[in-house]
């Protein structure tokens, strides 16, 4: 573990703090160090292990207000920034509830916690923001959610009649080719056969061959119509995010770590 | 006079005492999941203290709890205190086994030659022993164990020619032979099915005809590959069984041991 002279500091105030934490046993002050180590933590950027710090923290302890405040608003974004949607949620409402901030900073920061969520929660949460353009652009992440492709079954019964257009028509030409061929070979294979009297022979490859090259031909046409809806969702989201991003360097959502 | 021996040896043991690594408190660290901590807190006392026996024995079993095994191997040849603990010795074979048998056997080479040898009639040591030569007396095993371990002699006493010999006869007989009934089932039905398409080609059109040359190498293809499957079946069943026997031991042999009290 090759560690600079700023890392190496760090763990050691994370270890001088932990010590207290292990001999201390007024719980009031227990979680203060616990806040200190969270706090402390956040400027690293190892944000998993300042979720973890954040779980030992006891709000309860916390008397300030404006430190309580700073503690739920850095708990929401540490809970974000970790993937602990839940957790950002609930803390994103507590700091919320306190504060009634709404500033474009904290709204945004409610927006994109909350469009981790069912589209419920994400409605109910828009509906209360001040309608006016800035916040405007957060119609995208609706677009988003509701995308879905067109006419998917089209696709798949396009490659029912002819085997191979609906993987092609997808975008996906080479597994496309790929099915016409292999379903198409292997179909006029048991085709001569029949017309051949090798009755054994045309059920053998039949079954062995044409049926499961044509079922598989389907099954590709499903997947790859599963990924070109999941190519263009991303694609609009994309499109979403760095619509946001140009919000949020306007408003910049930062860590609060003034107290 | 009196007095200032004793405070001198009083302050003696305070000094001693404030160089000492706190079990109790790295019990902590590990049940609270503080592994940066832990580090941090070795390291502190190296820096304070120097590398001390305990504190090569706390950095040993630190890497081990954090599956770093390279640098577990290199701490433990240098570790007095674990190669003299019978307990770590194999509470760390059974651990690392399910990660690297090579590594395995490097630790009981160094417990050997720089140690006491504590592991060399360990039940893991025996039973791997064991599963080099299943020939071998087996009486020291457990009942619980003498179960898996017959399965992989069972396994390791079958012969790869049986099993390709058993093929070529009937196919997927050797698949039978090895114990996978359901895959002779389907070897032998798709071969089956695939001599009857060749039969019925060469019946009706000569051998020479292309449809015959086709279904005939098809066949060939197929009948091919169920013989050196079994081969390679058989194979691939004495690994896993003497994986399965050697994981068995190891999980019965650190029953009951702890890294941390």
């Amino acid at each position: 573990m090759n560690k600079s002279f700023g890392q190496v500091d760090y763990e050691a105030q994370m270890l001088a703090l932990e010590k207290q934490i292990y001999y201390e046993e007024n719980d009031s002050l227990l979680s203060n160090y616990a806040l200190e180590k969270f706090n402390l933590s956040i400027p690293n950027g190892d944000y998993e292990r300042s979720f973890m710090e954040l779980k030992r923290v006891n709000d309860n302890f916390i008397v300030e207000d404006n430190i309580k405040k700073d503690f739920f608003w850095n708990a929401a974004l540490v809970s974000k920034l970790s993937s602990n949607y839940e957790y950002a949620n609930i803390y994103y409402d507590l700091y919320l509830n306190l504060t009634n901030d709404t500033s474009y900073s904290s709204l945004l920061l409610g927006l994109l916690i909350k469009e981790e969520f069912d589209t419920v929660v994400f409605k109910k949460f828009r509906e209360e923001l001040p309608t006016d353009s800035i916040l405007g652009c957060v119609n995208c992440f609706d677009k988003v959610n509701a995308y879905k492709l067109k006419r998917k079954g089209a696709y798949v019964f396009t490659s029912r009649i002819f085997p191979g257009l609906g993987t092609m028509l997808t975008g996906d030409f080479y597994n496309g080719f790929g099915s016409i061929f292999t379903v198409g070979g292997s179909g006029y294979g048991v085709y001569y056969l029949i017309n051949n009297e090798f009755f054994i022979g045309s059920a053998g490859w039949g079954y062995l061959f044409f049926l499961r090259f044509y079922k598989g031909n389907i099954n590709l046409t499903k997947d790859k119509v599963q990924k070109l809806e999941k190519k263009r969702r991303n694609r609009l989201a994309k499109e979403c995010y760095s619509e946001i991003e140009k919000v949020l360097i306007k408003y910049p959502i930062d860590f609060r770590l003034n107290q | 006079m009196k007095i200032r021996f004793l405070l001198i040896f009083i302050s003696l043991l305070g000094f001693q005492s404030k160089g000492q690594i706190d079990p109790e408190f790295i019990s902590y660290l590990v049940i609270s999941d503080l592994n940066s901590e832990h580090h941090s807190y070795l390291n502190e006392f190296e820096k304070k203290y120097g590398l001390s026996d305990s504190l090569i024995f706390y950095k040993t079993k630190f890497s081990l709890y954090t599956n770093q095994y390279d640098s577990f191997e290199s701490l433990f040849s240098k570790c007095a205190l674990c190669l003299k603990d019978t307990s770590f010795v194999n509470y760390s074979t059974s651990h690392l086994i399910k990660y690297s048998l090579s590594n395995t056997l490097r630790i009981w080479k160094i417990d050997s030659i720089n140690g006491l040898g504590l592991a060399r009639n360990s039940l893991l040591r025996r039973s791997y022993d064991l599963s080099v030569n299943p020939n071998l007396n087996s009486s020291f095993l457990p009942k619980d164990l003498s179960y898996h371990f017959l399965e992989y002699k069972d396994a390791y006493n079958k012969k790869a020619w049986v099993a390709g010999l058993l093929s070529t006869v009937i196919p997927g007989a050797g698949k039978l032979y090895i114990g996978r009934t359901n895959s002779f089932l389907g070897a032998f039905a798709l071969n089956l099915a695939h001599g009857i398409i060749a039969y019925e080609a060469i019946n009706k059109k000569g051998i020479k005809h292309p449809y015959s040359i086709i279904s005939t190498g098809v066949f060939g293809v197929f009948y091919l590959s169920n013989i050196f499957g079994s081969v390679h079946d058989l194979k691939r069943v004495r690994n896993e069984k003497r994986k399965h026997f050697l994981y068995e031991v190891a999980d019965y042999q650190s029953a009951g041991l702890f890294l941390y009290e």
